[in-house]
């Protein structure tokens, strides 16, 4: 049994302590924007926050979360699809497959809290996911556009125009 | 007729993009329609195959392609757009599925994708169908206003008689255009792509707001109702079968459903949940008949590869000249060698199918780049005629060619699920066991060998011009790599020659076709050898610079990768370089 706050709702969840958060994200709450991608934390596609910090969610036991985190998923990342991040990777058209988005978006809404002006090392730092499809061009364009750097990093072929 | 569309999120996301991106004021208000899936889907009138027009003028382009992150489902909507005349802010799409493509006797042609082919081997024949569907949209609005077709002209999906001064929609006359017998195909002209105005020309995909929000998706994310969970370990060696099985701890745990046997090569636990599955599926202890495979190693790969590399027999390749000859007569001689090793395909998406069999259908839920190979491999494993069985399309996260032709996870996961009839279940591979079980691209090694002349050019020393090349290679078969230990047991062909045709690229394809359950793969590493070759003999040679221009190389290779990028790497790799 586990009390989690997800998304600003309250969720009660019967569940053994040692289950990952994100496959009770996944699987009792039901919420499967936040993916299962290695199971080690080495891929970053099930980036969520936990009280604003970026967490690898397959590998935090759901009974080290207290009831008062505050978890953010994918889902709940803004109204309408309208943070910055999502708009800059609409703008971009950032993703191919799409599969690893969900914490690339993640992690790049968790990097811009900390740095409203992140450089382009700054943004290789804290941008450790794995993206198969290798969007990476496209995301530290992205990051830089959500930031509203100008002619910050250098922008990959994504930057185009339709 | 029913289609198994997942666009909803279309038009929201067109709302998003409009609202966000400022593309044009008014249209949000135009589209900003609740679209309740199938309902407001079959509003539409279906004008010819590819093509469904609704009242409100959106188009619903239909695609038989799978979209796995390559782009093709806006490429071939972009192409039928073209052609269609309408207005391209108003398309969605429509994924078909192999259920409907089969009743319609394949009308919608070839679904598999793979091998960058999907936009190629289609592009015709959608570009036709668009075409088809805007002549029956003007015929339907001639007969309407009883003119001549030929008086008729459009753009965006507007229809005007200029003599008349009247106009009309796609929308209102779809209806109509909808009974129209569609033109020949044959008779159809099509547009020059220098006239095109979408197709060809940078656009935003279509399916990109879905992916923004956790709102899209894929197949390892279905939800059906009652739905069970199994996670599944194959042999670890491959070809080795399952001895015993103790699921004494197991079947106690909580969530546990049933330990099901997978035709005695691999086992998997279905449970409540995937997690609860997979915690049953690491308690179990299972003995494996590991068999002759079990003495391969790593060691006896390479051993394997190197001998190959070395055997001097051919497979009757093509042979112009004797290159080994003017090689061993050329003043400077250039050797490399080159080795790529077993690679997993890696999808983000690890593998899974959901299946429900009942006594007279079953379905398939699974990310497949080839709906129709999905659905054969659903009739063949569950007994029941094709026209019983039905795919539903995702989206996949990845495919690289791996849920092509090779369908052993939609098999397996049939296995497990004809346990259950009646009840959805979804097999999910682990991260490990999709990377250990993949079909693995093959090992490879190959050798290089040039001779160049007194000016260090490669093309002088013999005829034809370019070269001489001698090109040897030696691989180990890619599905025998499925475990920790790759067996000899598919080990292809020793060693390859390729003399006289500087970077000749047929001759490689041959045994491997002929040999080869994995066939395509040894186009990365084949390109890849040459690609390195090449600048790594110019620089050795330092006599001809640059690439371009050489006699006889391939114009497709002729610059295709940009001299500079190539140093480094002939830097590194000048010690061996005879």
């Amino acid at each position: 049994m586990a009390r989690l706050n997800i998304n600003g709702r309250n969720r009660d969840v019967q569940v053994a302590d040692d289950t990952p958060l994100l496959w009770v994200i996944r699987e009792q709450i039901g919420l499967t924007g936040t993916k299962y991608g290695c199971g080690v934390a080495q891929c970053g596609a099930c980036s969520v926050h936990i009280n604003g910090e970026v967490v690898r969610s397959c590998s935090m036991r759901v009974g080290d979360v207290r009831p008062t985190d505050r978890i953010v998923t994918i889902e709940g990342l803004s109204r309408n699809t309208s943070h910055p991040i999502q708009r800059a990777w609409a703008a971009l058209d950032v993703p191919q497959c799409g599969y690893c988005q969900s914490g690339q978006i993640m992690a790049a809404a968790a990097l811009l809290r900390k740095k409203p002006r992140p450089t382009d090392q700054d943004i290789d730092e804290a941008m450790t996911n794995i993206c198969r499809c290798g969007t990476y061009q496209r995301i530290r364009a992205a990051v830089h556009m959500a930031a509203g750097n100008r002619n910050g990093g250098s922008v990959g072929r994504g930057n185009r125009k339709s | 007729m029913t289609s198994t569309l997942r666009d909803d999120s279309e038009i929201s996301r067109r709302r998003f993009i409009v609202g966000s991106a400022a593309a044009g004021g008014g249209l949000a208000l135009g589209l900003d329609m609740p679209l309740g899936g199938a309902q407001a889907q079959n509003a539409g009138s279906e004008v010819g195959i590819w093509v469904v027009i609704r009242p409100n003028n959106t188009c619903a382009i239909r695609i038989a392609r799978s979209e796995m992150g390559q782009g093709t489902l806006t490429g071939l909507a972009q192409l039928v757009a073209e052609e269609l005349e309408c207005d391209w802010r108003r398309v969605t799409t429509e994924g078909l599925s192999p259920g409907q493509n089969l009743a319609r006797k394949r009308a919608w042609g070839n679904m598999s994708t793979g091998g960058s082919q999907g936009i190629r081997q289609s592009q015709d024949y959608v570009r036709r169908g668009g075409a088809a569907a805007r002549m029956m949209l003007l015929q339907a609005a001639a007969n309407e206003w009883n003119v001549p077709v030929g008086e008729l002209t459009v753009a965006n999906g507007i229809i005007r008689h200029a003599a008349t001064r009247r106009q009309t929609t796609y929308g209102r006359v779809a209806p109509a255009a909808a009974k129209l017998t569609p033109p020949d195909p044959k008779s159809i002209k099509l547009k020059d792509p220098k006239d095109w105005k979408i197709a060809g020309k940078p656009a935003k995909r279509l399916d990109t707001w879905a992916k923004l929000n956790g709102s899209k998706v894929y197949s390892i994310d279905l939800r059906l109702p009652g739905m069970l969970n199994a996670a599944i370990k194959d042999a670890p060696v491959y070809g080795s079968k399952i001895s015993s099985v103790d699921d004494s701890k197991t079947a106690k745990m909580p969530g546990v459903r049933k330990v099901v046997r997978v035709k005695d090569t691999a086992i998997a636990v279905v449970a409540d949940t995937w997690w609860q599955a997979k915690n049953a599926l690491d308690a179990l202890t299972v003995t494996w008949d590991e068999g002759e495979n079990a003495k391969v190693s790593s060691a006896s790969i390479a051993r394997h590869v190197e001998t190959g590399l070395m055997a001097t027999e051919t497979n009757g390749d093509r042979r112009n000249g004797d290159a080994l000859a003017a090689i061993a007569g050329a003043k400077k001689k250039v050797e490399a060698t080159y080795s790529t090793p077993f690679l997993s395909h890696a999808c983000m998406e690890v593998n899974n199918a959901t299946v429900r069999i009942t006594a007279d259908r079953a379905e398939c839920w699974a990310p497949t780049q080839n709906l129709e190979a999905t659905l054969a491999a659903l009739a063949s494993e569950s007994g029941l005629p094709l026209a019983q069985c039905e795919v539903h399309r995702h989206d996949l996260g990845g495919g690289f060619g791996r849920r092509g032709g090779t369908q052993d996870y939609v098999r397996k996961a049939v296995v497990v699920a004809k346990e259950f009839p009646g009840v959805p279940v979804k097999t999910i591979w682990s991260r490990e066991e999709d990377q250990a079980h993949d079909y693995f691209r093959p090992i490879s090694m190959c050798k290089f060998a040039a001779g160049l002349d007194e000016n260090n050019n490669p093309g002088r020393a013999a005829r034809p011009r370019v070269g001489p090349v001698d090109q040897r290679l030696a691989q180990s078969g890619g599905d025998g790599g499925r475990s920790r230990h790759a067996p000899a047991a598919r080990v292809l062909g020793g060693a390859r020659q390729c003399p006289a045709r500087l970077l000749g690229a047929e001759s490689p394809d041959r045994v491997r076709d002929a040999q080869h359950p994995r066939s395509g793969r040894a186009l990365a590493w084949r390109q890849h050898k040459s690609e390195r070759l090449l600048p790594g003999m110019l620089h050795r040679g330092g006599g001809a610079r640059r690439r371009q221009g050489l006699a006889g190389v391939p114009p497709r290779l002729d610059g295709q990768v940009p001299e500079a990028s190539c140093r480094p790497q002939c830097r590194s790799r000048e010690g061996r370089l005879g």
